[in-house]
């Protein structure tokens, strides 16, 4: 049943960013869970979590293009102009009238053009975070409000509040 | 060195079907700080594994009951591993032989 579902949930491009999202967050959060402790904040543990994690921004980006590489409608049509490529070398070899060899060579621009085209957009960096920004990910900035959680400058939250009146 | 983090994947997944951090800290615990692996380079090594077929994801729920994406090693996987297990062995020996001698 997977085999038929996985090519077609990877259609939805959004849906496919929202699995990456989700994913790396499932790790953040149980990582952020690991590092924390008693004595140690959820912002300082979040920290941790992070450095040990990596680039998250560039770790979704690489993920979001090697999936947009992998979307089915891309590989059917990078089966459809190498079928158009390798059909244009045939005519080209078997074709006798000039006018037939012209079409072998029309056939073979299209096909070598076609998966030239498909390799500069798997190239292209993935351009989907400035559609998402409202991702789970970037929220991890934010620190969950809690009685332990220290800013920056070791204040509470209560603190805060305070010193922004 | 290249391969070596699908390998230790392919390694990882060979047992049971796992989520991307059971995988990491499966890692970590066998390398035990000899080997440095962020947990993040393992998505990207996933995804690109995912689409040369040599492992399969499907959603499931872990065991905080929170969802997850298993990974399982496929057929095609399996018989990488064996390659990529002699390949690391043949390497391995050849490094090993030219430290001894030189």
């Amino acid at each position: 049943m997977n085999f038929f579902i996985g090519p077609l949930r990877r259609l939805d491009s959004r849906q496919v960013h929202r699995e990456i999202e989700e994913e790396l967050q499932f790790h953040l959060d149980l990582l952020t869970e690991e590092h924390c402790r008693p004595d140690i904040p959820w912002d300082e543990a979040q920290a941790t979590a992070r450095a040990r994690f990596g680039n998250v921004e560039q770790i979704r980006d690489e993920c979001a293009r090697i999936s947009r590489r992998s979307h089915p409608v891309i590989l059917a049509l990078k089966w459809f102009f190498g079928f158009v490529f390798v059909t244009g070398v045939l005519v080209r070899i078997f074709g006798t009238d000039y006018h037939v060899t012209r079409i072998g060579d029309l056939l073979m621009e299209v096909g070598a053009l076609g998966r030239l085209l498909l390799y500069l957009r798997g190239k292209s960096p993935a351009s989907y975070l400035k559609r998402h920004d409202e991702s789970a990910l970037l929220k991890l900035d934010v620190a969950p409000l809690s009685l332990t959680t220290y800013d920056q400058r070791g204040r509470t939250p209560v603190e805060r509040v305070v010193s922004s009146k | 060195m290249q391969g070596t983090l699908e390998l230790l994947i392919l390694k990882t997944l060979s047992r049971d079907p796992m989520h991307g951090y059971g995988i990491a800290q499966r890692i970590h615990a066998a390398v035990d700080d000899l080997l440095k692996v962020e947990d993040g380079s393992l998505y990207p090594a996933l995804y690109r594994m995912e689409e040369r077929g040599w492992i399969a994801s499907e959603w499931g729920v872990s065991d905080n009951n929170r969802r997850a994406k298993f990974y399982r090693l496929t057929k095609a996987g399996r018989k990488r591993l064996e390659g990529e297990r002699a390949n690391w062995e043949r390497v391995s020996q050849a490094i090993g032989r030219i430290l001894e001698t030189a």
